[in-house]
């Protein structure tokens, strides 16, 4: 009972924080200049400027627009494109499947990594192997992503041949931007893990479990690792809500046909309805990525239990 | 036969600086079903020793010597099974996202192979029985941040007692609990070892603890044993020249305390304070507040110490921060030198601060790490701009000088000091703008014994040389009946006794004084035998609504008058001078 309130809570909550970045939103848009002569261009004449006023219901005073605005999201109607007229939906729901593809698979790579790695570290502390770790990972998350990603295309398809430059066209066109999205999250990912897992290592408890008789690995196992899990997963927490966004660069290195390519076309046009669907995309994803690492904690820490509850 | 023999037990520590020597070459040796304690301050190797005894020192660690359980070579494998080790921080020695029956059952399963899952949990309540946890089922589904440090340390005991141990290594088991949890806990070790014939090994640096626990002492200093005796005769005849300071610098409350100051003008007198801290500032519900202090009244005359005791959580650290202006009050009032402390101008509380500062518990990160000592005791007066440049420096010199710092400390800065060193410039930071009181707050805690008596020492002169007023915050009634003109003794947010010291080290009137007292370990084996009142469970949660006298539930005296009405403090029929709480001493029930 209390455990399903807490969650409501946390829905609640995330709910709350969408609203507030809905209107924000809406704000921004509207305050930054006015779309018709972004759109149309300063040379266009008063008549053309009031009748795409009309159209897009820009001369409505602000909190019917607003209204509006709010009752058509609900209605799942984000506008049309004001390039090409199509719902902006449309255009980015053809487009969030790769996206989703890529940070999933990059994502994926990043854990299967960086934790692992983390963890041998912090177990071989101040050994090779623990020095190698830290090396990458600290070369994983300072190598710019477009520098990686170009370095992979010159290496692994202009000198081997091994992989396509670029597109989707191929199940293998997914390895590179997976990499290249993967390396600083998968270094970050190590440095934490190893961090709160030494942080653990010295934790008293450690000492008086081997004291009553456990041995070193299962102590290892069964009760570092679970309480080195809990830090590492804010770390986490923070790459999954920065993967769509982060997805931008590399997506357009490598010609990816995701949502980040979409929206520097769409803001180098001034593509009102697509860029504002992007940012509400963004953003959703961002608060589920916490609301994730909320219900997690919960899951892995009495002590968060414990704080909600009183 | 011998249950557990060192000899020349060696064991190094190779650091970047160079190799550490942490016991050097001792020979030890511990016979079944004797408690054995293990004295010294710290670094002495006295916890070194027991770990390595488990083989659980760090990988630099080099260790030396002929490790004997029972005849045979020590193996990690007795660990957990003939060997079991409590440690200091109870709580910190569980793991803090496992239940406590997971815990238990995890153990169980290793030293038990043979009992099934329902039989487990049926075992590791019964464990939890044996050591006195009230409710063992409930406890097995509690995590230990849901218990106290007290129930952590029965449930590290009980998860010693799974491996069915002969020894138990118990490193400073106590340190970190209140007076009269300490009482219970090492009571119950005595009971266990009555019950097993188990040996214990109890490491401490509390003379009091060993003169009423142990059967046989081993003195320990700098990796050496420098003295092993029979408690009685170790404390009737100390061989060695250490052990002998050690017994005089620890102060026992039945000593005279100090002469009381003839009455002035009260200095500082607090009325009706009360702190209320908001437990939960969430918009959904609001629980009633935490009533850390509420409502205490006293008066400190100018070259007086008032003590301010209790155990952990009672307000008596609140109160400090009150007066201290640290803290803001949530009623009462406070008046220093005949000014009201109440909300000022910044102006004038920065005058009022000149002649009312504090000095902290832990003077490591009281001082600021990167600034020197010369620089953090003439901040003060920058602050307050007094003086020019060279004045400051020749008063920061002569302040040094009253703490027995000499010039050598001027450019040092904390991490060079010792502990007690670093208490004497915190010391110094707030004497040198020459304030009419000092708030002290668990001064020296932190600190070793011999240590501590220097600075209690010290503050005594400081005081006859400046007429200086005390607030002395302690949970120590050792120390305090040493410092102390006067005691008030706090429970849970309320002043349940004071008196003079001497009349309450005496005679305690209020039933909570008479147990804490009771629960002090004296650090004199013929006072074993005094009835100890222990105390049941552990005091409330300040948050806790109770009605009537706060005590009542852990009162032995408590009448049906104390369930409705909240005892007054009011002077007792007989007495001048002091003041007590309780509905049964003032002849009310």
């Amino acid at each position: 009972m209390r455990a399903l309130s807490l969650v409501t809570r946390k829905l609640l909550r995330a709910l709350l924080t969408l609203w507030i970045v809905v209107t924000l939103t809406f704000i921004v848009l509207r305050s930054s200049g006015d779309p018709a002569i972004v759109i149309l261009g300063t040379d266009a004449t008063p008549d053309m400027i009031t009748e795409f006023r009309h159209d897009w219901g820009l001369d409505q005073p602000l909190p019917i627009q607003y209204a509006t605005y709010i009752a058509n999201i609900l209605d799942g109607d984000f506008g049309n494109s004001f390039l090409d007229g199509r719902p902006a939906l449309t255009a980015v729901s053809e487009r969030l499947p790769n996206t989703l593809k890529l940070a999933s698979i990059g994502f994926a790579l990043m854990l299967i990594v960086g934790i692992p790695a983390g963890v041998i570290a912090a177990l071989n502390r101040g050994r090779a192997l623990d020095r190698l770790v830290v090396t990458f990972s600290v070369l994983g998350h300072s190598v710019p992503s477009f520098f990686l990603a170009i370095l992979l295309i010159l290496l692994l398809s202009v000198r081997w041949r091994l992989l396509p430059s670029g597109g989707a066209n191929t199940p293998s066109s997914i390895i590179m931007p997976a990499i290249t999205i993967a390396a600083g999250g998968a270094g970050m990912i190590a440095r934490f893990t190893r961090a709160a897992m030494l942080d653990a290592l010295h934790q008293p408890f450690v000492r008086a479990m081997l004291a009553r008789g456990l041995d070193w690995p299962r102590t290892v196992r069964a009760h570092v690792m679970p309480n080195a899990a809990i830090p590492t997963l804010t770390m986490i927490g923070f790459l999954l809500g920065g993967l769509v966004a982060g997805a931008v660069i590399t997506e357009t290195v490598f010609a990816w046909p995701g949502i980040g390519r979409l929206i520097i076309t769409s803001v180098a046009r001034r593509d009102l309805a697509v860029v504002q669907c992007i940012v509400l995309l963004i953003a959703t994803t961002m608060i589920l990525a916490n609301l994730t690492v909320d219900l997690l904690y919960l899951l892995l820490d009495p002590r968060m239990r414990a704080r909600d509850k009183a | 036969m011998t249950l557990l023999s060192l000899g020349n037990l060696a064991v190094r520590f190779h650091t970047p600086d160079g190799v550490v020597e942490a016991v050097a070459g001792i020979d030890l040796d511990v016979q079944p079903g004797e408690i054995l304690g293990l004295v010294g301050e710290s670094g002495s190797g006295k916890s070194v020793t027991c770990l390595a005894v488990m083989g659980l020192l760090e990988a630099n660690a080099e260790t030396t010597g002929d490790l004997r359980f029972e005849g045979r070579p020590i193996t990690p494998a007795l660990r957990g099974r003939s060997i079991g080790m409590i440690f200091q921080e109870p709580r910190a020695s569980l793991d803090p996202v496992r239940t406590v029956g997971s815990q238990l059952g995890e153990i169980l399963s290793l030293h038990r192979p043979d009992l099934d899952r329902d039989s487990r949990t049926a075992e590791a309540a019964s464990l939890l029985r044996r050591v006195g946890l009230p409710g063992p089922e409930r406890q097995l589904v509690a995590y230990p941040h849901e218990i106290s440090g007290g129930m952590a340390q029965r449930v590290a005991i009980a998860l010693a007692l799974a491996g069915n141990p002969k020894l138990l290594l118990a490193d400073e088991p106590t340190t970190a609990l209140d007076v009269t949890v300490q009482a219970q806990v090492l009571e119950l070790l005595v009971r266990l070892r009555d019950e097993t014939g188990m040996a214990v090994v109890l490491v401490t640096h509390d003379l009091g603890v060993v003169a009423q626990y142990a059967d046989r002492v081993v003195v320990m200093r700098h990796g050496k044993v420098l003295e092993r005796a029979r408690v009685r005769t170790l404390f009737a005849t100390p061989a060695h020249d250490y052990t002998r300071e050690l017994i005089a610098s620890l102060p026992s409350t039945t000593e005279a305390a100090a002469e009381v100051p003839p009455a002035a003008a009260p200095l500082l007198r607090a009325t009706n304070l009360a702190r209320h801290f908001a437990q939960r500032r969430g918009f959904f519900r609001k629980s009633p507040p935490l009533r850390a202090v509420d409502g205490v009244s006293f008066h400190i005359d100018a070259g007086e110490t008032l003590a301010v005791v209790g155990e952990s959580g009672c307000g008596k650290s609140t109160i400090a921060m009150m007066v201290a202006g640290l803290l803001s009050m949530t009623a009462g009032e406070i008046t220093f030198a005949g000014q009201s402390l109440g909300p000022q101008s910044p102006a004038e509380r920065r005058a009022l601060r000149r002649d009312l500062q504090i000095v902290l518990q832990d003077p490591g990160e009281a001082l600021d790490p990167r600034l020197s000592v010369a620089a953090q005791v003439e901040e003060p007066l920058v602050i307050h701009d007094i003086g020019g440049k060279s004045d400051r420096r020749e008063t920061v010199r002569a302040t040094l000088a009253a703490v027995g710092m000499d010039n050598w400390a001027l450019d040092r800065r904390p991490h060079e000091l010792s502990g007690g060193q670093r208490q004497r410039v915190s010391l110094a930071r707030a004497l040198v703008l020459q304030p009419k009181m000092l708030v002290l707050d668990e001064p020296t805690s932190a600190l070793d014994v011999s240590i501590q008596a220097q600075v209690i020492a010290l503050l005594g002169q400081l005081q006859q040389a400046r007429n200086l007023a005390y607030l002395f915050i302690s949970h120590d009634l050792r120390l305090v009946s040493r410092v102390a003109h006067r005691v008030a003794v706090v429970y849970l947010g309320r002043i349940v006794e004071t008196a003079h010291a001497a009349r309450l080290f005496a005679a305690p009137r209020h039933p909570y004084t008479q147990a804490l007292l009771s629960a002090v370990p004296e650090p004199d084996p013929a006072r074993r035998d005094r009835l100890r009142i222990l105390l049941p469970g552990e005091p409330p949660s300040p948050a806790a609504i109770i009605t009537g006298c706060r005590f009542r539930q852990r009162c032995a005296l408590a009448q049906p008058i104390c369930a409705v009405e909240d005892p007054e403090l009011l002077p007792p029929p007989d007495g001048a001078g002091e003041q007590v709480a309780c509905h049964v001493v003032q002849g009310r029930a």
